[in-house]
């Protein structure tokens, strides 16, 4: 038997990051009742006309730039035409030829520290539809229009990858590198980042691709991995037994994880695209591509390489990129305590888990970055012990009060007062007459086991460094 | 009966301006007569008495302002243009009852500018025909003889204009809407500049077509209507940043300083009789006072009637998919699923004219027929373009019938779309084009007909073209209004 | 081209037109859409290579507009509801979508 290899390509819909719709000034990404956030446009009535918001095209034309693909001078958006209840004019606007941006690629860190490079078709920008709620009871489909007329940027990949892991890590990657830049706020479970799949088998070593399917509307990174995984099984089945694969459209069952047909009887879609006459062409100027050039923050990979370079482990540096928002908070809480190596274990130990256990978002945290670095600054500066910052974490956080407060209110700063170490230090020495006397003969060494004994001896609250000086002090008076 | 009606839009103003009559006095003379002859010319769809009687009591409380350029002068528009008080509905069935949430921009800027608007008028279903009979709702009469058509889609504003049903009106023209039914009923109509006037709130038919426009009984009327509705809209992207020019009182043309092209496509020999004496006369008329009339050929018009359907109707099918019963409108109850919905309401709602074209359009942009029919259209129109352009570097303007027919008798061609399709010949080149086009009464026929002659320009030179067609105006016989 | 029942129904449908007619309106739809297409046929003569398509008239029209959002109007997004053939609550309805 032929040996069969997968070929895949991605869809990519990221909701842009603007605070309006596409083509009305309806407010996106609240929260609100159904049908709250409508108006003529985005609801399709008589005589509405689309206007393009402008951030849209800047936010498409930064994602075109930072892929490394060419900003087309013009785009046009067309129409798509089909008819479905959640689609107000009959119509989605989208771009078809020429769109916004052509070309560009990402290199994709493969797991044995090689890179790929995967190639992109295209980015576009087009609307949302509204929502369909299903009441089955009744019989009946609810549509909700908050989200009709939503900007969303479609990436299209060449089929460059051969793997559900590669298909993860580079939807992974991509998604890190729109958050860095805004372009997108890529919460999945918002659907603000969701992606269809198409994949086929060839030949190993041939060129010619076979029949794809594609998966629809995929909105986490383990339900992309199963679905092709079980796309890759079904299609590597259907070969073996000799049975021709069928160009459709699957849905993917989470649930069972497997793929299934979108539609019982699958309807040929005829889309009519055409020029959307309403609208303008889209104009991006060299000027423009330029100055987003200019803005554009350090890719990725360089500030990765920064952060090696300054005494991150890779282990480190890959759990701040891989959360959105992450790599900010930590740049940010740099400011105030210029400590990376003590900051990313903060990071990676402590805030990073806390933020994900609870759900939320970096900038969502009350602990804000000032506040975690001074935390490293406490740490740094021996006025508070690591036992202790752990054992507080839970309530600074919670709290997002300022740690030394917090720490002294709860008694875990340490003690550098010379009072009461000088009489902790006296006590100890007399309670240690055999160390003392080796100490004092010579044997410097013994001195951390006095600064133990005085650690005990004030439960943890001496500050070790101040505690050895006060030792010293009362040794030294001794020898004399 | 208060004659203040018969007054044009320039005469009453300076009338409400010294006092003579109040607004309310000639707001009411317009209800007055609209009332005494609506039944007879059907022109109308809604009037608006209470809110325009209101509006006048405000504005004579108020006093005269002479900022508001057309401060108590009632006035139509037709049933394509969204304003909030009364159901616009297309003339469709689809839209029988239905409230629009907002206004029209050109309704707002009529109001912003003193306009009282008495009523909503008739049209072809979504504007769509040349005669008026494909309204849901009943064709309008012509004036002229109410046995006959008064043109369309605008028949109901033309037929209003011209029976004194307000003083002048809003239109809109996709292929010879505006200046087809003023030629037939023998008044004043402006088609504009496509991305003159915003299109925001205006029921679509062919987006890259359609531009509303002012009808009246003088040029005059016309330039100063214009000047209240046009310009940029920050709701229309398509509107022009292009300077507007001084449409009240465009610099005066002398018949010696016009040269007229006339394409001898559009000057055919088969003109029917009463039309092609009234227009030769007229021609005459004109040379005799010094204007230049030129010949010259534009061999692309042979395409344009169906370069101009493929791509309308292509535009009206996607534009007509929203009257789905889903969101507003009519809806075909009891439907045992989403495709009988659509399809059942969408047959009960949507009138035989309109199917056709949305069929039509439909087809030149499915799968398999695009490069052949949209896209082929899409660059003919360029060369249809090309060739007007050129022409018009040859003279100021181009000078043509607006029909070869004068108004036909109701249902004459109502079996026969390809026919009446093929009529649109002497409009629909303009807005393919983009220009802006003038049409203004040339004469009566032996038949008593108007006969109206038609005046095409260069993109955004509406100030030119005013001046050239007042001056034509000038120099041709006035029609008059009928007796009704 | 010519027009036969097959294609007049498929983009009736395709456009959702009821195509359920009787046969003899089915035969005067099918004619008259025929004789239409037939007459616009005659652009196939005109040689268009190389030649731009022109979607639009446009000229020198306005930029895009800027990203600031209106308040949210509750008494239009009602009247908005209050228009559909079927509500449910605040939503629009319809027959269910399988």
């Amino acid at each position: 038997m032929i040996n069969m290899e997968p070929v895949i390509g991605l869809e990519i819909h990221a909701q842009l990051n603007t605070r309006t719709k596409l083509f009305c000034s309806c407010p996106v990404g609240q929260k609100a009742e159904p049908n709250a956030h409508i108006c003529e446009i985005c609801a399709g009535q008589p005589g509405a006309l689309p206007r393009l918001n402008e951030k849209a095209v800047e936010l498409a034309a930064r994602a075109v730039v930072a892929l490394g693909g060419t900003v087309n001078a013009f785009s046009l958006f067309s129409r798509k035409n089909y008819f479905y209840p959640d689609l107000p004019n009959g119509f989605q606007t989208s771009q078809l030829d020429p769109p916004v941006g052509s070309g560009g690629g990402l290199n994709l860190a493969l797991a044995d520290g090689s890179e790929k490079f995967i190639r992109l078709n295209r980015v576009h920008m087009e609307d949302d539809a509204g929502k369909c709620v299903h009441d089955e009871k009744r019989d009946r489909t609810l549509v909700d229009l908050n989200r009709a007329g939503t900007p969303l940027i479609e990436i299209v990949t060449e089929p460059d990858l051969s793997s559900s892991r590669e298909a993860m890590d580079f939807l992974k990657q991509l998604r890190g590198l729109l958050t860095q830049l805004e372009v997108t706020r890529g919460r999945l479970e918002e659907g603000e980042f969701r992606c269809d799949v198409n994949i086929s088998l060839k030949p190993v070593g041939s060129e010619t691709l076979g029949v794809r399917t594609e998966i629809k509307n995929l909105n986490s990174f383990r339900y992309v991995g199963q679905a092709i995984d079980f796309e890759i099984r079904r299609q590597t089945a259907l070969y073996a037994a000799g049975y021709a694969i069928e160009q459709q459209t699957l849905h993917f069952d989470h649930l069972k994880a497997e793929t299934r047909p979108l539609r019982s009887k699958e309807e040929a879609h005829d889309y009519r695209y055409f020029p959307q006459p309403d609208l303008p062409p889209v104009t991006v100027s060299p000027e423009t591509v330029a100055a987003i050039k200019e803005t554009l923050p350090p890719s990725l990979e360089s500030v990765k390489e920064k952060l090696i370079a300054s005494g991150l482990t890779l282990e480190i540096v890959n759990n701040l990129t891989a959360t959105p928002g992450a790599l900010d908070y930590f740049l940010a809480a740099l400011k105030a305590h210029n400590d990376p190596k003590r900051l990313g274990t903060l990071m990676a130990e402590l805030f990073l888990p806390t933020i994900r256990s609870k759900g939320l978002a970096p900038s969502e945290a009350k602990l804000t970055p000032p506040k975690l670095g001074q935390l490293a600054q406490l740490l740094a500066e021996g006025k508070l012990g690591k036992r202790a910052a752990y054992e507080m974490f839970g309530e600074l956080f919670a709290s997002g009060e300022d740690p030394l407060t917090l720490a002294g209110a709860k008694g875990l700063t340490l003690v550098s007062d010379a009072g009461p170490l000088l009489e902790w230090a006296k006590e100890i020495v007399a309670a240690n007459p055999e160390e003392t006397k080796l100490y004092l003969g010579g044997r410097k060494k013994i001195l951390s086991f006095l600064v133990g004994q005085v650690m005990r001896r004030s439960q943890g609250a001496a500050d070790p460094k101040k505690a050895a000086q006060a030792l010293e002090t009362v040794l030294g008076a001794l020898s004399q | 009966m208060s004659e203040l009606w018969r007054l044009n839009l320039a005469e009453a103003l300076i009338g409400l301006k010294k006092g003579d009559f109040t607004a309310q006095e000639l707001t009411q003379a317009s209800l007055d007569r609209l009332k005494a002859v609506e039944p007879k010319v059907k022109a109308c769809l809604a009037v608006l008495e209470e809110m325009a009687l209101a509006q006048a009591q405000a504005l004579d409380k108020a006093g005269f302002d002479a900022t508001a350029p057309l401060w108590g002068l009632p006035v139509t528009v037709k049933d394509v243009f969204c304003l909030k008080g009364a159901p616009t509905t297309a003339g469709s069935k689809e839209l029988k009852g239905f409230h629009s949430v907002f206004e029209a921009t050109v309704v707002q800027r009529l109001r912003k500018a003193g306009a009282i608007i008495i009523a909503k008028t008739n049209c072809d279903e979504f504007a769509m025909g040349s005669s008026t009979e494909f309204s849901a709702f009943g064709p309008t009469k012509n004036p002229w003889d109410l046995t006959r058509i008064p043109g369309g889609s605008s028949g109901g504003a033309a037929a209003a204009v011209v029976a004194g049903e307000g003083l002048g009106a809003l239109g809109t023209d996709t292929g010879g809407s505006i200046r087809q039914p003023a030629g037939l009923c023998g008044c004043v109509g402006l088609k504009p500049t496509y991305g003159r006037i915003s299109r925001y709130g205006v029921v679509a038919y062919g987006s890259s077509l359609d531009q509303p426009g002012p009808l009246a009984m003088t040029v005059k009327d016309c330039g100063r209507l214009l000047a209240a509705v046009a310009g940029p809209d920050e709701y229309d992207s398509t509107v022009s940043k292009i300077p507007l020019g001084d449409f009240v009182n465009p610099k005066p043309l002398k018949p010696t300083e016009l040269t007229l092209g006339l394409p001898t496509e559009l000057w055919p020999n088969d003109l029917q009789p009463e039309v092609a004496k009234v227009l030769t006369e007229a021609k005459s008329l004109l040379e005799k006072a010094g204007v230049k009339l030129v010949k010259l050929d534009l061999p692309s018009l042979k395409y344009a009637v169906a370069t101009y359907y493929i791509l309308a109707t292509a535009e009206a099918s996607t534009n007509l998919a929203r009257y789905d019963g889903v969101r507003y409108g009519l809806r075909q109850e009891g439907a045992v699923d989403l495709d009988e919905l659509y399809a059942k309401t969408r047959e009960l709602g949507l009138g035989p004219e309109v199917r056709r074209r949305i069929l039509l359009g439909t087809f030149v942009l499915s799968s398999g027929y695009y490069e052949a029919y949209y896209k082929k259209a899409a660059q003919i129109r360029r060369l249809i373009f090309a060739d007007i352009q050129k022409a018009l570097t040859a003279c100021d303007f181009l000078l043509s019938p607006v029909s070869s027919l004068s108004a036909w008798p109701l249902g004459s061609f109502l079996d026969d779309p390809l026919t009446v399709y093929q009529m649109d010949l002497m409009t629909l080149p303009l807005n393919l084009y983009g220009g802006p086009g003038l049409t203004l009464g040339a004469g009566l026929g032996a038949d008593n007909l108007p006969v109206g002659a038609q005046l095409w320009g260069r993109p955004f030179d509406e100030e030119r073209l005013l001046a050239a067609g007042a001056t034509l105006e000038s120099l041709w016989p006035p029609l008059g209004r009928p007796t009704l | 081209m010519t027009i036969n029942q097959d294609t007049a129904l498929a983009v009736a449908r395709l456009a959702r037109l009821d195509p359920s007619l009787d046969p003899v309106a089915l035969d005067k739809l099918t004619q008259d859409f025929g004789r239409i297409v037939s007459y616009m046929d005659i652009l196939a003569e005109v040689d268009t290579t190389g030649v731009t398509p022109m979607y639009s008239p446009m000229l020198e029209p306005l930029g895009p507009r800027p990203d600031e959002p209106k308040e949210p109007d509750p008494q239009k997004a009602e009247a908005l509801l209050a228009a559909a053939p079927e509500r449910s609550g605040r939503f629009f309805c319809v027959p269910r979508v399988v």
